[in-house]
């Protein structure tokens, strides 16, 4: 009880000064949803629910350290670009949809009291590019918004600090996008929410290794019918590092389709979390979720946990998921060494045989070695 | 036309519950309300060693520091603890044979088919020579009012016997076991269940001995206002081999009552157990008013190399369902294993699964899990299979799967993998289907009307399940389940 | 013995009119063939006469056997004689096939008042049909379609109706997605089954499976309607002129 109780004040008092050091320079930027978000429902408690395997204090104390405004915004063709740090005339919502972000999330709503720099992009072509990169020590904020009809592929790195990123996908529209995360001595939150309207695709594909402490959100929600999600990618964590990725795949409307593959790879003393959620609201029907998650561990140290869950509501549905932890198949193994390879080229290659089953984008290829 | 095949579904699921008639007797009952003058009153009246009284209290002031779970997947309003009975039993001096015994008590027993005297068999069981017999300890509301058998088990060396009687004839036994899988501070309603217990069963087999017989303990809850907190107990010594049946009903009553049991199994050395339930506790009415809250702590460690724990359930009954058969596998090559069915109907909620915790070397998990959601209910599947560091080479396969009946229920899967070997296996699949219009339809058009139709589809998706049950109990799920054809045809 | 008759049958799905007044007699002995274009309203008659969810008659009337069915059940109409031969046969995973062949021919049986069928005489009928179908019996142990080849599923359906027996078959495009094999198969099966007490529909969209079974009637739907009616020379005409010119006639 006593335990309880000071859990809870810690809470209190994180929960204080995070809300004390709001971001007050840029009065355009409206940040009130995310305050009452975090002071109607709080913290969560640690070490347990979504954050029972990442120190989600850790990730607060250092989101409120971060003052870097590094411009990670590098390449972009076809894109109307709006610095968020300039002023604006008239108050900007930083996310008009905030509400929708579940609660399980919060830093999310970190990120929009504490974020000093950020950018919103709107495609103004049918085809579009996008690359933004590594800005270390800050907190930083993209929206973007894919216009109807139009096609936007994103390339993302990430490497260390406090960033989320919100993605309209109007009807019809594309967007592929690629993230890669390479090894950090430092700790990283990362998160990208996507909204699907009516049939509109997203093709979200991640590489990444670990870091001191790395958490890597993504929420998906299918707003429109016909909207289709593949997400895919792979990780490979070793050293003493962290790596904890959660899925939040949420159906709301009907015929709506999502496909998740994930291979991870967990070496030395490492570890990795995976949790793939689903859920099918009860007005879904008639939609389709798969979801595999595969773990290797390659050392006696290493630890792997997978969580996959589904949350169905309604009968009309196809869903399955699968996962598995286990070490590398002793029978290939055998096999390659009879044929003269030796065991740690055969282990090397198996390895990456299992991560190329999932990982095919160029960052995330050149970043796993593989 | 349109309404019939959902309804037709709905009938079969939603068979009128038989168990629901009240026995017409003469009860004591403590005053609703919990203190420790509650605790010592049951102590008292059951003539409890000191050692238990001091057990009792110390889960009791636990208790009351612990605060309610909430994590389940389960929705309901509080209960007020205050407001509950702790203990009833028909008036009287415990029966010392079977014509003492109240009349009305022995046909609330024959309506429900559970045989009292010795020559009978479970009803609709028919008569074989090769049909293994039943001892069965009868515990009705806080009490046990007999258990058959006795004698012969005795010849083996076998205890088969209530919980109070355990603690007046064995309590060594009792002392060395009791709390040692489910300690009183494990949780809440474990706490709780410690605190008042009042009757349950105990069975202690010896070394080498193969039981002679299944062990049926049937629950029968009658008093209201009163909750059901049994206590039961097995020990399988080395090389020894258990069956243990447990079924359980209880009137349609208006408002909501607690069951919150405690079930601990120990087995040593090459022991193993096999521990069957079929649940039928009253679910509540249509609207989802009264029924049985069942929130119950069932768990088994394989102590010993080589044992063998195995749970299978079939869930029909109860308002809500909070209940994880698990199983700690310690001794190096043991066996733990979770079969389980769950049909939730109307406003029915079940939050159910299992977790296995791999220490020892070797050790191998099998979780089967079934769930079928019909009408307004919610069935959730919650999962947990750790590896240990020194659970060398240790193996898990699980497998969930639902089945949705109408679209305004829900399923859900929450399984968690935790390990931490490297050498080690786990499996998890999980799957979501529905009774189709198009299955529906095509049986129909085959002339086999909808409701036969929804049981055989039904009984499909659960076989890997049922095939675990014993004959006996087999015959009592089937009902359940309206099994058809099940070995009519090979 | 008429055991359907169609008149002025209206019908629609989800609102939409899709059949739009379509006569039709099927006596004792006879075999018809009903020959359309996708989408001419065959499956949409087949789901309507099985009285199927979703299917509402909104004018005429149909008779099976010389009774109105209208209120009547899906399985009741199947006890009364109508045997639906499915296009797209469906799966029922878990309940093997054995079993779902053994609760459908009981039911059959307690309708009329007779006793469940014995396992042993009902094995010796299931393995003799299949035999003459050549399905292996091992796919009577297998869930219901689960894993069958298409040709399985269609030779499954044809087994269905030598078990059952019932007075009227009516075959949704049993021909669909079959090799000449499996298509002599399935049509050995009808001829098998075709006798004077009984009425076989077979609806069509090609004429290949009328090379192996002799029709007495051709009938041409275009549109929900029967545009044209005749003889086993009209399946020839179809297959000369296509449906096109015929929907004008």
């Amino acid at each position: 009880m006593a335990v309880t109780q000071t859990a809870v004040a810690a809470q209190g008092d994180l929960l204080n000064r995070l809300l004390e050091k709001e971001v007050q320079e840029t009065p355009w930027l409206d940040r009130s949803a995310s305050r009452s978000k975090l002071n109607c429902v709080g913290l969560p408690m640690p070490w347990k629910g979504r954050w029972q395997y990442t120190d989600f204090q850790a990730l607060v104390e250092d989101a409120l350290t971060l003052d870097g405004s590094e411009d990670a915004l590098q390449a972009c063709d076809g894109i109307e670009v709006n610095r968020l740090d300039q002023p604006s005339s008239e108050a900007q919502a930083i996310d008009p949809n905030t509400n929708e972000v579940v609660s399980e999330f919060p830093l999310v709503d970190v990120n929009g009291l504490l974020f000093r720099s950020g950018t919103k992009l709107d495609t103004t072509a049918q085809s579009a590019r996008l690359s933004i990169t590594d800005a270390t020590g800050s907190v930083d904020r993209h929206l973007i918004s894919v216009a109807e009809d139009a096609n936007l592929q994103v390339e993302e790195s990430f490497r260390s600090g406090n960033r989320v990123t919100l993605c309209y996908v109007r009807q019809n529209a594309t967007l592929e996008y690629a993230l890669t995360m390479p090894r950090s001595e430092k700790l990283g939150y990362h998160c990208i929410v996507v909204w699907l309207a009516k049939d509109s695709t997203l093709k979200l594909h991640l590489a990444s290794k670990g870091s001191q402490i790395r958490r890597n959100d993504v929420i998906v929600n299918t707003i429109g019918k016909n909207a289709s999600a593949t997400l895919s990618g792979g990780w490979l964590v070793d050293e003493r590092d962290h790596l904890d990725t959660q899925i939040y795949m949420n159906h709301r409307v009907g015929s709506t389709h999502s496909e998740q593959s994930f291979h991870g790879v967990v070496d030395d003393r490492a570890r990795s979390a995976f949790s793939g959620f689903i859920r099918i609201d009860r007005d879904a029907s008639a939609s389709e979720a798969h979801l595999t998650n595969r773990n290797i561990a390659l050392s006696p140290l290493a630890r792997a946990h997978a969580q996959p869950e589904l949350e169905i509501y309604t009968d009309d549905v196809i869903c399955s998921h699968g996962a598995t932890t286990g070490h590398l198949d002793a029978d290939s193994l055998f096999m390659m060494r009879s044929r003269g390879i030796d065991e740690d080229s055969a282990r090397a290659m198996l390895t990456k045989g299992f991560l190329r089953q999932v990982v095919h984008s160029e960052g995330g290829t050149s970043l796993l070695q593989l | 036309m349109s309404e019939q095949s959902p309804s037709a579904a709905h009938d079969f699921i939603g068979k009128e519950y038989a168990a629901g008639f009240v026995t017409d007797i003469e009860q004591e009952t403590i005053p609703p309300g919990l203190d420790e003058a509650v605790i010592k009153e049951i102590s008292e009246r059951k003539n409890e060693p000191e050692w238990l009284l001091d057990w009792r209290l110390q889960a009791y002031r636990r208790w009351l520091e612990m605060p309610e779970p909430t994590w389940a997947k389960v929705d309901y309003e509080p209960i007020d603890y205050q407001a509950i009975s702790y203990f009833a039993a028909p008036t009287g001096d415990k029966p010392k044979s079977l014509d003492e015994v109240d009349p009305e008590l022995l046909r609330t027993y024959e309506k429900l088919g559970i045989p009292l005297h010795e020559q009978e068999m479970l009803a609709g069981v028919e008569r074989d020579p090769d049909t293994p017999r039943v001892a069965v300890d009868a515990i009705f509301d806080s009490v046990s009012l007999t258990t058959t058998f006795k004698k012969e088990l005795q010849e083996h060396g076998v205890i088969y016997c209530s919980f109070g009687e355990a603690v007046e004839n064995h309590p060594e036994l009792v002392q060395q076991y009791l709390g040692t899988v489910v300690p009183p501070s494990d949780n809440f309603y474990a706490a709780l269940n410690s605190a008042v217990f009042s009757d349950g069963s105990f069975v202690y087999i010896p070394k080498g001995v193969r039981c002679p017989m299944e062990l049926l303990s049937y629950f029968r809850i009658n008093a209201q206002n009163t909750g059901q907190f049994e206590r039961t107990l097995i020990i399988a010594d080395e090389g020894s081999y258990a069956s243990y049946l447990e079924g359980c009903t209880a009137p349609m009553r208006d408002e909501n009552q607690l069951h919150a049991a405690v079930v601990e199994l120990v087995a040593l050395e090459d022991a193993s157990i096999k521990y069957s339930t079929v649940q039928n506790w009253y679910p509540g009415d249509e609207e989802g008013n009264g029924g049985i809250y069942n929130f119950v702590t069932k768990r088994g460690v394989c102590r010993g190399a080589r044992s063998h724990i195995s749970w299978t359930q079939v869930e029909t009954g109860s308002a809500i369902t909070w209940k994880y058969p698990s199983v700690i596998l310690r001794g190096d090559n043991s066996v733990g294993e979770f079969y389980s069915v769950a049909i939730t109907n109307n406003h029915q909620q079940a939050d159910t699964g299992s977790k296995m915790t791999h220490i020892g070397r070797n050790t191998s998990s099998t979780i089967i899990s079934k769930g079928i959601s019909a009408g307004s209910s919610s069935n959730a599947y919650r999962g947990r299979v750790r590896m240990n560091p020194g659970a060398k080479q240790a193996r898990n396969f699980t497998q969930c799967d639902s089945l949705l009946i109408g679209g305004k229920c829900a399923a859900h899967t929450f399984p968690t993998i935790e390990s931490q070997r490297s050498d080690a296996i786990v499996e998890h699949e999980a799957t979501t289907s529905k009774v189709s219009e198009d299955q529906l339809f095509l049986c129909r058009q085959r002339g086999i009307d909808a409701e036969k139709a929804v049981a055989m589809i039904v009984n499909g998706f659960c076989k890997e399940v049922l095939r675990e049950l014993p004959m006996e109990f087999a015959v009592e799920a089937s009902k359940l389940l309206e099994v058809s054809l099940e070995g009519a045809v090979g | 013995m008429k055991l359907l008759e169609l008149r002025g049958l209206v019908a629609s799905v989800d609102e939409k009119q899709i059949l739009n007044g379509i006569d039709l007699t099927v006596n004792a002995g006879e075999v018809h063939a009903i020959m359309g274009p996708n989408g001419s309203g065959k499956s949409t008659l087949s789901n309507v006469l099985a009285g199927r969810d979703g299917y509402t008659v909104t004018e005429g009337d149909i008779e099976l056997m010389g009774t109105p069915v209208n209120g009547m059940s899906v399985e009741e109409r199947a006890l009364t004689g109508l045997f639906l031969g499915f296009q797209h046969p469906i799966e029922i995973p878990g309940v093997t096939n054995m079993e779902f062949l053994k609760v459908a021919i009981d039911s059959h049986r307690i309708s009329i008042g007779e006793e469940e069928m014995n396992t042993r005489d009902f094995m010796v009928q299931v393995r003799d049909i299949s035999k003459r179908l050549e399905l292996s019996t091992e796919f009577l142990k297998r869930f219901v379609n689960v894993g069958f080849s298409g040709g399985e599923k269609k030779r499954n359906e044809i087994l269905q109706l030598m078990l059952l027996r019932p007075r009227l078959a009516f075959l949704d495009e049993t021909d669909s997605g079959l090799d000449v094999d499996a298509l002599q198969v399935v049509a050995k099966g009808i001829n098998e089954f075709r006798s004077g007490d009984n009425g076989v529909v077979l609806v069509t969209h090609y004429q290949r499976l009328l090379n192996y079974i002799d029709v007495d009637f051709v009938h041409i739907m275009v549109n929900g309607t029967i545009v044209k009616s005749g003889d086993a020379q009209l399946a020839h005409e179809v297959e000369a002129q296509g449906y096109a010119g015929l929907g004008k006639a």
